[in-house]
């Protein structure tokens, strides 16, 4: 949570500094940072490929805990896609790119402002800190109208981190093993399915 | 840009192979975080020179916002059924 509070700290102070015209011209006009992502997607596969405890995790595959994740994709992407027909400034791809970040903020907003615009990039930031802290507030409340399953499903990809603990003492431990498998099988799809939306 | 995707996979093939040493892959997770910071920091550089966004930021907040509370609850309402159907009963008999 402290961690998330400073990605966000960065972003802002990033803003304020460019708007405030302190930023010195070179930086504003930079091609660097498609490759400091190369780097960022190389780190998050090291982290992905030697975490241990995932891959314990993701052994305990059954056809059953595979609904998890799958009732997040097609909960998430399904329903910013219908969203997208109901507005007329965003496509469906677009809002649906968004959904499809699944609370993984960071890298969703980073990948789509790359790959897309600066504009829907902010957009996929913004939705996906608001998906994270709504599940750290609200996780007793979904858990009390949707049962036990949601607040491991609002919390997505950050199920196996940040909301892990509050998701655990809501819904008890067999949900908390169910956060954490989710987790690490959204976080591995975010790249994946982004890519293919924006692909559209 | 599948070349984000082969390099990740490459990443998890390394990481793989690293998975019994414990302190590079402390490393690697500092790395990461500060690899964010600093991409993020760059995205704030771009979006505070973009006027379009900036002028449009209520706009923009109010879009992300939706979209949040959208694919909460398209999640929410498909796994109370999913929970109905396959995980309920299994907590009854507990």
């Amino acid at each position: 949570m402290k961690d998330s509070l400073f990605i966000v700290l960065f972003f802002i102070a990033g803003l304020l500094a460019s708007y405030s015209q302190w930023i010195p011209e070179f930086l504003l006009h930079q091609e660097f940072s498609t490759y400091i992502l190369y780097l960022l997607m190389f780190v998050v596969g090291v982290g992905l490929g030697g975490d241990k405890e995932a891959l314990d995790v993701l052994r305990k595959v059954n056809l059953k805990i595979l609904l998890v994740p799958l009732t997040v994709i097609v909960g998430s992407i399904g329903s910013t896609a219908l969203f997208a027909l109901l507005v007329d400034d965003l496509s469906v791809a677009e809002s649906a790119a968004v959904g499809a970040g699944f609370g993984y903020y960071s890298l969703s907003s980073i990948l789509i402002s790359e790959m897309h615009s600066e504009t829907l990039g902010t957009i996929a930031l913004l939705a996906n800190v608001i998906r994270e802290i709504f599940t750290l507030l609200f996780a007793p409340a979904l858990a009390l109208t949707f049962g036990k399953l949601a607040p491991v499903v609002s919390g997505g990809a950050t199920a196996m981190d940040t909301t892990l603990p509050i998701i655990t003492r809501v819904s008890g431990n067999k949900y908390g093993l169910m956060a954490v498998f989710s987790g690490v099988v959204l976080t591995i799809l975010v790249p994946v399915l982004v890519t293919f939306i924006l692909s559209f | 840009m599948h070349t984000v995707l082969i390099i990740m996979a490459v990443g998890i093939g390394v990481g793989y192979l690293m998975r019994s040493r414990k302190t590079w892959l402390q490393y690697t997770n500092k790395a990461t975080l500060w690899i964010i910071f600093l991409l993020l920091f760059f995205m704030g550089i771009g979006v505070g020179n973009n006027p379009q966004i900036m002028e449009n930021l209520d706009t923009i907040g109010f879009r992300g916002l939706q979209l949040a509370l959208v694919a909460i609850l398209g999640s929410v309402v498909l796994s109370w059924v999913v929970y109905r159907l396959f995980f309920k009963s299994a907590d009854d008999e507990r």
